[in-house]
């Protein structure tokens, strides 16, 4: 039996077999980040004027007790090596990246609420794009200059790319108000997590769950395409034999897609920043 | 050759392309045994990946060079991709705060299972991400040459059988190509998945079978192949146990990958748990080891 030739029709089928698992696998993968950024949405019911308990305060930064009079940052270590080719440019990669607190205050639904200073890994400082690529942007050629260096060398330019919290900005903060003391407080919630942010965060997990849930179908839709190209009568015809080829395709970019999604969806505090420098002020 | 022993891993590549060729070119080769022996040696080739990009087989660096664009076909990867991705992320774990591309933790389905099965869809795409980025640094260019040859001729040759043949070579070359390559990923997860990474001697999983570690010229010995990575495969079953046997809690020295796989991904449904495996090393006599970013560090130099 094992020495008999195998049907091209059942191999057909095992490799099918195999691409749907595997799509079905990267979409359950998929799903499953989707699921934690609604869960964490649903976290994020506003707090009333009068009301206690965990969920997100819409206010304005009134007190930052870190450097700058920032509330908060979110920092990223970065190691920048110098890129091949005739144009000088440094390329960052990411160390694991941290939130902070430093305590501070803000105003929301008409009342003062301190922010305790607080660092571990339940603070989760969240910018908008922009921010960040501000914060990591080249200053200025002398900066630019004065990396080269060490980045010419194997173990590269090291820095911090910090995004602030200033005062006056606009916040939403998410933990648990506890009313206590003589000011209320916002600890961390239960789970550990305290969230201050300059974008909206419900904004974000909706149109990141858009993005995963466009995902999801189009993978399938695409799936399903290629099953049907691959499965047209006559197996031999053209119109088979480019299912094939387009399924064999599809499974190798799948992967990466699946990949491509979850950073997508990665919460602002944990995305990867990475980036390069260009000397700032040169000619085109 | 460098090494007597290499024989056996030209003999491993040899017999897996002989295997590739007869079922492309004689249609009565096209059947389960075949195939089976094609996937089985497909997997054993990226083996030989793994040591010859530690240790090239030859004393001639064309040779080597020439060797990686063969194993570089037979997995459908750029066998080149080993010395960023394994030489120097994967043995240096995260201790320089890096990620390891094809650490356990990528991975959290509650049906273990689903986590063997999926796990080279999350580490391939960081692998290839990883290198590229890796790639564009500054004093990579010969990696950058030697890289784009393996891609050219493994996606070429490839791509003209597919031409030639379209259902043969995807039925009968791509699927044991691309088994043994997604294999090689699980292999991380297999040998790493509940270790203590941040230990010094157990951070991996061993597979200690005789007839295994000689049909995988010893890659079952992996704590010590981490520790000591200068050292050929072919000593490294005599390292073990001088140095990895008392310093290792007994769970992490496997006698079967079989029954492994079996007990961990079959016939239980959730993942083992988290357990201190590292309280073994601290009762052991010390062993002289040099520090992590020392060995980090001559690695770098080494892939230089």
């Amino acid at each position: 039996m094992i020495t008999k030739p195998l049907p091209y029709e059942l191999m057909g089928l095992f490799v099918l077999g195999v691409l749907w698992v595997n799509t079905l696998l990267v979409v359950a993968a998929a799903y499953k980040e989707i699921a934690a950024l609604s869960a964490f949405a649903r976290r994020l019911v506003p707090l009333g004027a009068n009301s206690d308990g965990t969920g997100l305060l819409i206010g304005r930064v009134t007190r930052g007790d870190g450097d700058g009079r920032s509330l908060a940052a979110h920092v990223v270590p970065q190691v920048g090596r110098l890129a091949r080719g005739d144009e000088p440019v440094v390329l960052f990669e990411d160390r694991p990246a941290e939130g902070a607190s430093f305590g501070g205050a803000i105003e929301a639904e008409g009342r003062t609420i301190e922010i305790p200073p607080l660092t571990g890994p339940g603070v989760e400082v969240w910018h908008g794009p922009d921010a960040l690529s501000a914060a990591a942007a080249c200053p200025s050629p002398e900066a630019f200059d004065a990396a080269l260096p060490d980045a010419k060398k194997a173990r590269g330019f090291s820095r911090k790319v910090t995004a602030t919290i200033p005062e006056g900005q606009i916040l939403y903060a998410f933990g648990a108000l506890r009313k206590d003391g003589a000011t209320p407080r916002l600890a961390p919630a239960e789970d550990g997590t305290l969230l201050l942010s300059t974008i909206d965060p419900r904004s974000f997990c909706a149109q990141k769950a858009r993005l995963g849930w466009l995902f999801l179908a189009g993978v399938l839709a695409l799936a399903a395409g290629v099953t049907a190209l691959a499965l047209h009568e006559p197996l031999v015809s053209t119109t088979s034999k480019l299912g094939g080829a387009l399924g064999l395709a599809f499974f190798l970019l799948v992967q990466p897609a699946g990949t491509g999604l979850r950073d997508a969806l990665a919460r602002p505090s944990a995305a990867a920043l990475r980036g390069e420098w260009r000397r700032p002020g040169r000619r085109g | 050759m460098k090494h007597l022993a290499e024989w056996r891993q030209i003999g491993i590549v040899a017999a897996y392309m002989g295997v590739l060729a007869s079922m492309v070119f004689v249609p009565s080769c096209r059947n389960v045994f075949f195939l089976a022996a094609a996937c089985y040696l497909s997997f054993l080739n990226t083996v030989v990946i793994h040591n010859h990009l530690h240790q090239g087989i030859f004393q001639s660096r064309r040779l080597n060079m020439l060797f990686r664009v063969v194993l570089s076909f037979g997995a459908l990867y750029p066998a080149s991709a080993n010395i960023p991705s394994h030489n120097l992320v994967h043995h240096h774990f995260e201790d320089d705060g890096k990620p390891d591309w094809a650490a356990p933790s990528h991975v959290s389905f509650r049906w273990n299972l689903l986590n063997l099965i999926h796990f080279p869809n999350v580490a391939g795409p960081n692998t290839f991400a990883g290198v590229s980025r890796w790639a564009r640094i500054k004093g990579r260019e010969d990696f950058v040459r030697q890289y784009l040859v393996e891609q050219v001729v493994a996606f070429g040759l490839t791509g003209a059988l597919l031409v030639y043949d379209v259902w043969t070579t995807l039925f009968f070359v791509l699927v044991p190509q691309l088994y043994g390559a997604r294999c090689i990923l699980r292999i991380n997860l297999i040998q790493h998945d509940r270790c203590d990474t941040t230990s010094e001697w157990n951070h991996s999983r061993n597979f200690v079978g005789r007839a295994f570690n000689w049909v995988m010229c010893n890659n079952g010995y992996h704590t010590i192949h981490h520790n000591r990575a200068g050292l050929h495969w072919s000593a490294l079953a005599d390292a073990h146990q001088r140095e990895v046997v008392p310093r290792v809690d007994p769970s992490l020295d496997e006698p079967s990958m079989v029954l492994y796989l079996l007990r961990t991904y079959l016939f239980r449904p959730s993942r083992p748990r988290m357990r201190d495996v590292a309280k073994a090393e601290a009762e052991s006599p010390q062993i002289e080891l040099a520090p992590r970013e020392v060995r980090r560090a001559e690695a770098e130099a080494a892939s230089a």
